[in-house]
């Protein structure tokens, strides 16, 4: 390979406090570029079947991207991957901050950590050197507190860490680093399994090699252009972050409120980004190295943005700035992903509502709507599995599970992942991407909204199931090639695959005639994707939505047939995607390429 | 070449247009649209080559131009820009209609009309009676000598980030087989994707538009300089015009680019500077 990558990943084990380099094989960086791809493809290959989330087993893969470490826009970057103790199913998360390009720069594409250290440690890794660092004094401490204690120790690193909720192994802790967060899926519950608090990484191979340098930058160039003269990147986001879109989903009727029950309400256009910034609570903008957009705003204490704004706010019946400034904060504290945590304060919410809490342990702790200092104590107990926030720790799906049958009702998640931000039966296509994203009820890997709702590139009609297969398929697909280069989905908004094909097809010698041939390589990740997870045992009688979804019309979305039309459509996206019944066929995995790539073994050294 | 379009393109064959059509599709939400008169005679100190206007503009304010600059006059109307950022009222159905006809073009003097021409919806009923509409205007324009500006534009579910370049070139070609003397694309922002769309064209001059303006006067400058290396006849800007805080400025620097084969370093030096 002459460009994009080192071709080795460095596997490590805790429990002999080892490690080893793992050279892959150039047809595995081809087939499936990096990020997600390439991390999807080391899960597959060590993880044996079936094996516990929190398994010592169960590699946690920290995997960067071709594109990550270069002067590529919106690629710093880093894809969390590794068996999710939520779904039971593929977890892949990301982050932006500078860990992503630290890590590249140790001369691995990304390491692959398995085991489960004696004591609670921290991993300290500067180029191929390791060292296993005791951090008793680390444990059960903040994100916050842990962030101080290792930037002064180690100014030069960059880190990644877990709270006390990755700690007690709540399935939706998430990774923290710097104020960013890699949410989804539990990856703080696999690195709390391993006894691992922080990561710090450092490199000093700063010059990745590139196929064709010149020509890469011209594209970088061209690119950059991209972003400065598309409205949303260079306008909307810099000034008003990811909340931009708040006011607009809200009168599309599509935000959820207390916990699916309502699509609009008035107050939440006052939590519209442009609101925020006009009453001054945007202190400062931060951006990601090498970025250009500067999505995250920073307000006190906290970087809300459109989904936690959402989560720990409307959805739980709470419009007031700084009760979502509070939750925000205190959820990256604990390291809760604040998406799941919005959903599980929100079901209970609804089940006390609704009377179908019976212990007084349960109800005595189950907050009123908009009680912010009610959920912080939730939080609390979640995060220290204490009480009622033990079950609740697991949550909405295994939580129901165990309540009683009627509760599951108002479990709004995918597959044990908890709902993101846009009700479906509002727009039709996000129904589909949930019902089947390969990391449970996602948005972000496959997000429909920017044509449905916002009228990007004309628009989608939003109630119209018609078409949606095609666009659902073509959104997941482009996401996983955005996902594995590694580039911002942010930037995606202006910049279009075949902009992502430009940048690689410079930066390395991977073959791709055309944006066609890049396309099929997201096809062909989702494919591997959908295989691991059907080989964990999520069947596809799990593409489903909540019952709410498909059997309760929704009262503020303006159009009739306000359920989500999912069997027709569901149908449709199998046959485009060559699945019978939900399962790739022969002919499917042969067409991709994905057989080659299962057989064959890995060159390990 | 019919003679009007001699009004709009000049005599090196290249043009530099500014639409001014947003309030048509947007309404008073763009920036100049409010206001419509000062906006309009700002940009024709800065003396381009055509101005695009809906059939009202044209009729209330035509009698601002001078021979200098021609008008192009929008023969359609369509709902699919109303996204969320600008009009609270974003379309379900993508409609796009005619509106008038070459004839009521032919009486107010104008020097071309201009037609989108959409592809990537869902239904593909929606395609052919968009290309039918190109092609009745087509035929009047050929009646009338009226000079016949398409604008082909990829929009809908079904347009992605790997065949947006595809879907232009079908574009162009299939506005060029109608009879297009002149096209208004969306350039790809590469050189490498746009080859083909220049390939495709026949020889049809074409004008690149803007899209949304650009953070300095320089992103637009610099996309269009690279488009002119690889022979496209200028250009259609509207909002990296009418938005800028000095369109007279800014006009002359894109003539620089245009029509003299300057850089924008040297159109910068020789005619304003960066803002």
């Amino acid at each position: 390979m002459s460009g994009g990558y080192w071709g080795r990943f460095l596997k490590i084990d805790l429990e002999k406090s080892k490690a080893s380099p793992l050279e892959l094989e150039s047809e595995v960086y081809w087939k499936l570029i990096g990020g997600k791809g390439v991390g999807l493809y080391l899960l597959y290959k060590m993880l044996t079947p079936k094996t516990s989330p929190l398994s010592p087993d169960n590699p946690l893969i920290l995997a960067t991207g071709p594109l990550v470490g270069t002067s590529a826009p919106s690629s710093s970057r880093v894809a969390i991957v590794s068996k999710s103790p939520l779904t039971g199913g593929l977890l892949h998360s990301y982050m932006g901050g500078r860990f992503g390009p630290e890590l590249k720069f140790t001369g691995y594409d990304g390491v692959v950590i398995t085991g489960e250290a004696k004591e609670p440690m921290v991993l300290k890794i500067e180029d191929s050197n390791l060292e296993f660092i005791p951090a008793e004094e680390l444990w059960g401490m903040r994100n916050s507190e842990v962030g101080r204690h290792l930037k002064e120790t180690h100014p030069s690193f960059s880190y990644i860490s877990i709270g006390p909720a990755g700690e007690n192994l709540v399935r939706y802790a998430c990774i923290y680093s710097d104020g960013r967060i890699a949410g989804r899926g539990g990856g703080g519950a696999v690195m709390g399994s391993k006894n691992l608090k922080a990561i710090l990484v450092k490199g000093t191979n700063r010059k990745i090699p590139l196929h064709r340098r010149q020509e890469f930058m011209n594209v970088v160039k061209s690119c950059i252009r991209i972003l400065r003269m598309h409205k949303v990147t260079a306008f909307k986001l810099p000034k008003d972050g990811t909340s931009w879109i708040l006011k607009h989903i809200n009168s599309a009727g599509i935000l959820p409120i207390r916990n699916f029950q309502r699509g609009y309400s008035e107050k939440a256009n006052s939590l519209s980004g442009e609101e925020w910034r006009k009453e001054g609570y945007w202190k400062s903008s931060e951006r990601c190295p090498g970025c250009i957009i500067g999505c995250t705003k920073r307000v006190d204490g906290a970087t809300p943005e459109y989904e936690t704004i959402w989560s720990l706010g409307p959805m739980i019946g709470n419009f007031s700035k700084e009760g979502i400034m509070e939750l925000d904060s205190l959820c990256d504290d604990l390291g809760i992903d604040a998406i799941s945590a919005g959903g599980v304060v929100a079901f209970v919410m609804e089940l006390s509502e609704r009377g179908l809490l019976k212990m007084e342990s349960e109800t005595a702790l189950t907050p009123k709507w908009g009680d912010v200092s009610a959920v912080k104590n939730l939080l609390l107990s979640i995060a220290m599995r204490r009480g009622f926030g033990d079950l609740l720790a697991e949550g909405v799906r295994i939580a129901s599970e165990k309540l009683d049958g009627e509760t599951s009702r108002y479990a709004m998640h995918v597959k044990g992942l908890e709902l993101p931000g846009y009700d479906p039966r509002g727009a039709q296509g996000i129904g589909l991407n949930y019902a089947t994203s390969d990391r449970g009820g996602c948005h972000c890997r496959g997000w429909t909204i920017g044509k449905e709702i916002l009228g990007f590139l004309g628009g989608a009609e939003p109630t119209n199931p018609y078409g949606k297969a095609e666009l659902v398929i073509s959104e997941q697909d482009t996401t996983a090639v955005f996902d594995s280069s590694i580039v911002c989905i942010y930037a995606g908004m202006a910049l279009m695959l075949k902009d992502i094909w430009r940048l690689l097809k410079t930066a390395t010698d991977i073959p791709l005639p055309t944006p066609y041939d890049l396309l099929k390589t997201g096809e062909r990740i989702n494919n591997l994707a959908r295989l691991f997870n059907l080989r964990e045992g999520i069947t596809p009688n799990e593409d489903i939505l909540p019952r709410r979804l498909m059997e309760e019309p929704a009262s503020d979305v303006h159009d009739e047939n306000r359920v989500v039309m999912l069997d027709e459509m569901l149908d449709e996206y199998y046959q485009l995607r060559g699945w019978r019944d939900g399962v790739p066929t022969e002919e499917t995995i042969e067409r991709l390429g994905l057989s080659d790539i299962l057989d064959s073994q890995a060159r390990w050294s | 070449m019919k003679l009007r379009l001699r009004n709009i393109l000049r005599e090196d064959g290249k043009a530099v247009v500014v639409a001014a059509d947003h309030g048509l599709m947007i309404g008073p939400f763009v920036k100049g649209v409010v206001g419509f008169r000062g906006t309009l005679e700002r940009v024709l100190k800065g003396e381009p080559d055509a101005v695009l206007l809906s059939p009202g503009m044209v009729k209330k304010y035509g009698y601002l131009f001078t021979r200098r600059t021609g008008i192009i006059m929008r023969l359609d109307w369509t709902n699919i820009f109303r996204s969320a950022e600008y009009v609270p009222l974003t379309p379900r159905t993508p409609v796009h209609i005619k509106l008038g006809s070459v004839l009521d073009a032919m009486k107010m003097g104008v020097d071309g009309v201009l037609v989108y021409f959409f592809l990537g919806y869902s239904d593909d009923v929606y395609e052919s009676r968009d290309y039918k509409l190109v092609h009745e205007v087509a035929r009047e324009c050929e009646e009338y000598g009226m000079p016949f500006i398409v604008e082909p534009l990829p929009r809908g579910p079904r347009v992605t980030g790997a065949n947006f370049p595809d879907l232009v070139a079908l574009g162009v070609r299939m506005a060029v087989e109608a009879g297009a003397d002149l096209l208004k694309v969306p350039y790809t922002q590469d050189i490498e994707t746009f080859q083909g769309v220049v390939d495709a064209a026949e020889g049809v001059p074409i004008l690149i538009l803007g899209g949304a303006r650009g953070v300095t006067d320089m992103e637009p400058l610099d996309m269009l300089h690279e488009a002119m290396q690889i022979g496209v006849n200028g250009v259609v800007y509207g909002r990296n015009v009418i938005e800028s805080p000095d369109p007279t400025k800014t006009l002359r620097m894109i003539h620089g680019i245009v029509h003299e084969g300057l850089t924008p370093k040297e159109a910068l030096d020789k005619y304003g500077e960066e803002k």
